[in-house]
């Protein structure tokens, strides 16, 4: 199995506040991948720092083998958990501005996921809902053909029936060529959807296992070993 | 379909298609949905579909035809032994309950001949 994302003891402070603690994360592929803590925990910072938003102060990131820069950036579709969309856009805009973006933007997919997701193209990205914005930004995301899929907070206040829409969508996207890594604090939501788990508190990764592993070994759900593992802090 | 949490799912699926081959849904020989089919319908992810298909493989309950597809076995034998498998378990379980509650072997003869007659 070839290695996706590896990061190597990275560390990052704000002033003087260490928000990464010497993380080590090796993400093979085929695989989905929560990274779960919570709030402050320093989920963001990982997923901004593996898009080259931010610079480690000290480690190394390697994505596919390769040091973050403008190569590694089209290796990696990143949904972000704010509206990163222009005010003026509609839907349909911010397919075009994709796909002028990304020369992995596949136009006949982004269709696809449009009918899927219920998504009206005509819609102005300032005037959706919580639950219609998450879904547009995951059809934006997930039109990209990459090897690593970014998704930070995808199912973050979002009504029950677009999230069952979004997880699907998430096991459809998965090939034995990508990696999906996605970061929530909403533990209960993804027990299903995980391969493998990694605990992040402090800015440090406290605990590591694979989904099946938890069930098996511990007959415990993600989200009793979750508490277990966080109330031993 | 829910699945129960601090169970691995895919036993929980293994479980499934089992009784749908033991009650014979799925008929001896026929071909199962691929892997991608059968994730979307159990909205798992495909990792967790393959791993229940080849421990059903493992078990000799299905047979994968390379770049045919997967088929229920048509081996009788086998398809016996899921069902003396299935049908012990629940006997078992049903057993210690009983037992645990303190009844006796004649008192729960008597309540299942009661129970079947409803």
């Amino acid at each position: 199995m070839s290695v996706i994302l590896s990061v190597k003891s990275g560390t990052k402070k704000f002033g003087r506040k260490l928000v990464l603690d010497s993380v080590d994360i090796e993400l093979p592929t085929g695989r989905i991948t929560g990274l779960l803590g919570p709030n402050g925990a320093g989920k963001t910072t990982i997923l901004n720092t593996v898009m080259g938003l931010y610079r480690l102060d000290s480690g190394e990131i390697h994505i596919c083998g390769e040091a973050i820069g403008y190569k590694s950036k089209r290796l990696i579709s990143y949904l972000p958990d704010t509206n990163h969309l222009f005010s003026w856009m509609r839907v349909s805009d911010a397919i075009h501005y994709y796909s002028d973006m990304f020369p992995d933007f596949d136009a006949v997919r982004a269709k696809e996921l449009c009918t899927l997701l219920e998504i009206d193209e005509r819609s102005r990205t300032q005037s959706l809902s919580k639950g219609e914005l998450e879904r547009v930004l995951i059809m934006l995301a997930f039109s990209r053909k990459v090897r690593l899929y970014l998704l930070d907070e995808p199912l973050g206040g979002i009504d029950p029936l677009s999230r069952k829409k979004i997880i699907k969508t998430i096991f459809a996207q998965l090939d034995s060529e990508s990696t999906i890594l996605i970061s929530t604090h909403l533990v209960k939501d993804v027990e299903t959807l995980l391969d493998d788990v990694l605990f992040l508190n402090k800015g440090k990764v406290i605990f590591a296992d694979s989904a099946d592993h938890i069930r098996e070994d511990r007959g415990q759900s993600i989200e009793d070993c979750y508490m277990e593992v966080f109330e031993n802090v | 379909m829910k699945y129960n949490p601090t169970a691995p799912i895919y036993l929980q699926i293994i479980e499934y298609l089992k009784k749908d081959i033991v009650t014979g849904k799925l008929a001896a020989g026929a071909r199962l949905d691929s892997v991608r089919t059968l994730s979307d319908r159990f909205e798992v992810n495909l990792n967790t579909m393959q791993r229940a298909c080849a421990e059903l493989e493992k078990q000799g309950a299905i047979i994968t035809q390379r770049g045919i597809g997967s088929f229920v076995t048509e081996d009788k034998k086998i398809i016996t032994a899921l069902q003396d498998e299935m049908s012990g378990g629940l006997v078992d379980s049903f057993i210690s309950g009983m037992q645990d509650l303190g009844f006796p072997e004649d008192i729960i003869f008597d309540l299942i001949r009661k129970a079947l007659k409803k």
